[in-house]
């Protein structure tokens, strides 16, 4: 239940191509790392599994059905994005009741325990709370909402790093937990990595990675050692990125490494590590 | 569980009206006699509180309208429910306030009435029909105030151009049924008010259509 599927989908709006050729599938179990530039169209995609509009063609479904205006599907998905709370006045426990009251899934004990790891005051008024506390609101809402697709949409902008840190182990106790499909998009690459089982990558409306992370993380790998001998190693290589600290340097690689480059790793001189997510993220999005 | 949806956002969106209601009543009320302490009942024509009423009422649930229709589709999707099942709640929840504020304002009336100082002449609407007809009159022109109001919202949510048709609407749906009343009255033989009574029956159809129509496959802003 809760299978996500994009089959050749295309979104145009006032005759500009947003999405194009979009094939994806999410399946329940699995947290999805949803990663673009600005403008990339994450948020687009998002917003067409909640409906907030419809594709222009193409076939999106959700647990086998068109979700568009669909009474039996749309409830089974959340969209959380950052929202302006400025002029709600309803406090954090109306806010609970409200969710419990429209989707019967609402697990409000769940909630209450998710939200009392932030702090967060039940009395207090939405739009009193910190933009940070708000973006926690919504991320726990999201969570306790038990709905077996969840959209987090840069989630956690606004929240602090202990908050972040929340979030994340939420996530992985939510995915332990249940079996749903959860779609995380951020621009917080580095932070974020390690609750991916999937990356998607979708640059100028087109989905340019979409695969394992360990698969993904396998296109390229991470030299550290002293800059000349990282210098020498990485003559005929393509490096996308460099990082120098006093006499060490640490590089990131395209490819994998030759038998030979793996004699360097066993002398010592080089230490081998895998390629961080946001420095493939960036080279592969790079114009 | 669909069923529900539509239930508890009728039920909602009454609740947001309501408390809007809240607020507009005493307001009204402490205007009504202030201008009757004032200016004395001759001055005001010895206009009722009702009668002065039931043409503010229209203006509030046109307010209403308005907020409801843009600012609270996308709450309703991100509840859960479909672009259908807002509509509807919409719909419900706007017969559902023009029948409660009308029969409050009706009560409230029947109170102020015995103040000394207030108005007791219901001579704003040309409406001579039974007086229970009346009153259904009465309560739908407010209901059709409310279909305008969220025709004008919901279209100015979509885009300009059918917020701008929403108002041109609203504009007609003011003017049109009064016009319409001694052409129907005379053509049928009806006492007077029966026209826009009818006119205002057919025009509430006609938004009701309209209203879905402006919903329907409306783009979430976010």
């Amino acid at each position: 239940m809760g299978n996500v599927e994009f089959k050749n989908v295309d979104l145009k709006i006032k005759k500009e191509n947003i999405l194009t050729d979009i094939n994806l599938k999410f399946e329940p179990g699995r947290v999805y790392g949803l990663l673009g530039r600005n403008g990339a169209g994450k948020t687009t995609l998002l917003s067409l599994i909640a409906t907030y509009r419809k594709v222009t063609k193409g076939m999106l479904t959700v647990d086998g059905q068109d979700p568009y205006e669909n009474a039996d599907i749309m409830p089974l998905v959340d969209f959380l994005h950052p929202e302006d709370y400025s002029e709600e006045s309803e406090t954090v426990e109306d806010y609970l009741q409200l969710a419990k009251r429209y989707k019967p899934s609402f697990d409000m004990g769940y909630a209450l325990s998710l939200l009392n790891e932030y702090n967060i005051d039940m009395k207090k008024k939405m739009m009193e709370l910190s933009q940070g506390q708000q973006a926690a609101v919504d991320a726990s809402m999201g969570l306790a909402t038990m709905s077996p697709v969840v959209l987090f949409d840069e989630v956690t902008n606004g929240m602090d790093a202990p908050s972040r840190e929340k979030f994340y182990s939420q996530v992985l106790n939510a995915k332990n937990r249940e079996n749903r499909v959860i779609v995380l998009s951020t621009h917080i690459v580095s932070e974020m990595d390690y609750l991916f089982d999937e990356v998607v990558v979708i640059h100028h409306g087109q989905v340019l990675v979409d695969e394992p992370v360990d698969e993904f993380l396998d296109r390229g790998y991470q030299v550290t050692g002293s800059i000349e001998d990282v210098d020498e190693f990485t003559r005929d290589k393509k490096v996308v990125n460099t990082r120098t600290l006093g006499p060490t340097s640490a590089v990131s690689i395209l490819g994998s490494p030759s038998k030979e480059d793996e004699k360097m790793f066993d002398s010592g001189r080089l230490s081998y590590s895998s390629m961080r997510l946001q420095d493939l993220f960036i080279n592969l999005t790079e114009d | 569980m669909n069923n529900n949806k539509v239930k508890n956002g009728t039920m909602d969106l009454s609740v947001i009206s309501i408390f809007g209601a809240f607020w507009y009543i005493p307001i009204f009320t402490v205007i009504y006699i202030t201008l009757f302490l004032i200016f004395g009942a001759e001055e005001l024509d010895n206009l009722s509180y009702f009668s002065m009423g039931s043409n503010s009422n229209r203006i509030f649930m046109l307010v209403m309208g308005i907020i409801i229709g843009s600012s609270f589709i996308k709450w309703a999707i991100g509840l859960g429910m479909t672009r259908k099942q807002f509509y509807k709640a919409n719909m419900y929840s706007g017969a559902v306030m023009a029948l409660t504020l009308t029969i409050t304002m009706v009560i409230i009336s029947l109170i102020i009435g015995l103040l000394p100082f207030a108005g007791t002449e219901h001579i704003n609407q040309q409406l001579e029909m039974h007086p229970g007809m009346n009153l259904l009159a009465i309560i739908s022109m407010v209901y059709l105030a409310y279909l305008a109001g969220t025709l004008i919202g919901t279209g100015f949510y979509r885009n300009g151009w059918f917020g701008a048709l929403g108002i041109i609407i609203t504009i007609f749906c003011s003017a049109f049924p009064e016009a319409m009343d001694s052409v129907i009255v005379n053509a049928f033989g009806l006492p007077s008010g029966a026209g826009t009574f009818i006119t205002v029956i057919a025009l509430i159809f006609a938004l009701i259509v309209m209203n879905y129509y402006f919903v329907k496959d409306i783009v979430i802003k976010i």
